[in-house]
């Protein structure tokens, strides 16, 4: 248990106290992993192993539970990101309305496969299931903000603007 | 006492006490359900859906291993709908998994007819085997997702919570947290898993050498590093590849 303390972010105090904060102030809800983990993915970016550790310990939840959760929804992660998260939707529609090329285009772009982050530590490239506005297919989304309609063309600018 | 609910499964009408599930009220007049991940000493989740059976009245069939009895239910164990559906879940199955080591799940095609070839462009699961401790080895291409391992091995019956589900979809798999090796976790090889796996994905590591050609002295006599080199590079016919 000790030892978890010296592995990012546990050993940055500011990250720990916001960790610590989120644990006891949800502690007591029913399905609490579930409200937990998504604000530590939210709050601090990432759930690594140690928090993971952290987490299960405090609230005496097997980590296998844990781990199962975590790799389950493709939301949480377990390395740090980007500064931008930029997920490119995968839902039945958007793969129809052209994310293949979109994919295509930005690893071209970036020089990165998807999972992987720019050597600036700028950008992070995922896929993401449907985010519900198949409408806009296809779409793209860039931390909170939905960008829809993207062609190859729209998608590159829209990358340039994230790399200023 | 508990309550009697009078109900008809397959034209005979029964009794039977509140609370029992359509399995077991069906296998009290000798009535036989299939099932595949239902196991009598773990919690039923209805996860494989062999055992569904047809309800007069409902829109979808209902996994008679957790549904429960209710007054007036017709039930029928063994309708055309029934039986293309259970077909349909072996065919599956059987198109992406190695079942040779689960005689009662080739017993159950034979009997259904169901076509084995009937998914040939299915995705096949494959998966090395993992033979990280002394104890039993982990061969995840037989491996149908019951669930059962993962029920003993929690709150069924040791709780060691050793090994879960990760990943989703198509890349389901039981594994331990963090793909760890099992010595490496808080699995204490007590070998309930071996005990509830359907189909050989767990397995004692010696049932597994002897299967590969060992004679029992020759076990004795080899080393750990010994028994690991030697599985690794002799070659077994049913591991890794030998489909498609």
């Amino acid at each position: 248990m000790k030892n978890l303390y010296n592995k990012p972010p546990l050993n940055n105090p500011e990250k720990k106290l916001i960790i610590d904060q989120i644990l006891e102030e949800n502690k007591d809800l029913p399905g609490a992993t579930m409200v937990i983990l998504n604000l530590i993915q939210e709050k601090i970016g990432y759930v690594s192993k140690p928090v993971q550790n952290y987490v299960a310990e405090f609230l005496d939840v097997p980590i296998s539970v844990i781990h199962g959760v975590i790799s389950f929804y493709s939301f949480f992660t377990m390395d740090q990101r980007g500064e931008k998260n930029v997920k490119l939707c995968m839902g039945t529609a958007c793969y129809v309305g052209g994310t293949p090329q979109l994919i295509d285009k930005a690893k071209q772009e970036l020089n990165i496969t998807l999972n992987e982050t720019t050597p600036d530590g700028k950008i992070t490239l995922e896929i993401c299931r449907c985010v519900g506005a198949c409408s806009q297919a296809p779409v793209v989304v860039v931390d909170d903000e939905l960008h829809g309609n993207l062609t190859p063309q729209k998608f590159t600018k829209l990358l340039k603007n994230i790399q200023k | 006492m508990k309550k009697e609910i009078q109900l008809t499964i397959d034209g005979n009408t029964i009794q039977v006490p509140e609370g029992t599930t359509i399995l077991k009220a069906a296998e009290s007049i000798g009535i036989k359900i299939p099932t595949i991940c239902y196991h009598d000493y773990c919690t039923a989740n209805a996860l494989c859906r062999i055992c569904v059976v047809e309800i007069e009245g409902s829109r979808t069939l209902i996994p008679s291993c957790v549904a429960k009895v209710s007054s007036d239910m017709q039930v029928k164990t063994k309708s055309e709908r029934v039986i293309k559906s259970r077909k349909t879940i072996l065919e599956m199955l059987v198109s992406s998994i190695d079942l040779s080591e689960s005689p009662e799940i080739l017993n159950m095609i034979d009997e259904y007819e169901a076509n084995p070839s009937r998914f040939p462009d299915a995705e096949r699961r494959e998966h090395a085997v993992i033979d990280d401790n002394p104890m039993f080895i982990r061969d995840y291409e037989k491996c149908i997702l019951c669930w059962r391992c993962v029920q003993v091995c929690a709150e069924d019956a040791q709780y060691t919570f050793a090994i879960n589900f990760s990943g989703r979809g198509y890349e389901t798999q039981i594994n331990t947290f963090y793909e760890k090796p099992l010595p490496e976790t808080s699995c204490v090889f007590c070998g309930q898993c071996i005990g509830v796996c359907p189909t050989g994905a767990l397995k004692p590591k010696r049932e597994w050498l002897l299967q590969d050609g060992y004679q029992p002295e020759e076990i004795m006599l080899l080393t750990r590093t010994q028994r690991k080199k030697k599985t690794k590079s002799s070659a077994r016919p049913s591991s890794g590849g030998s489909h498609e």
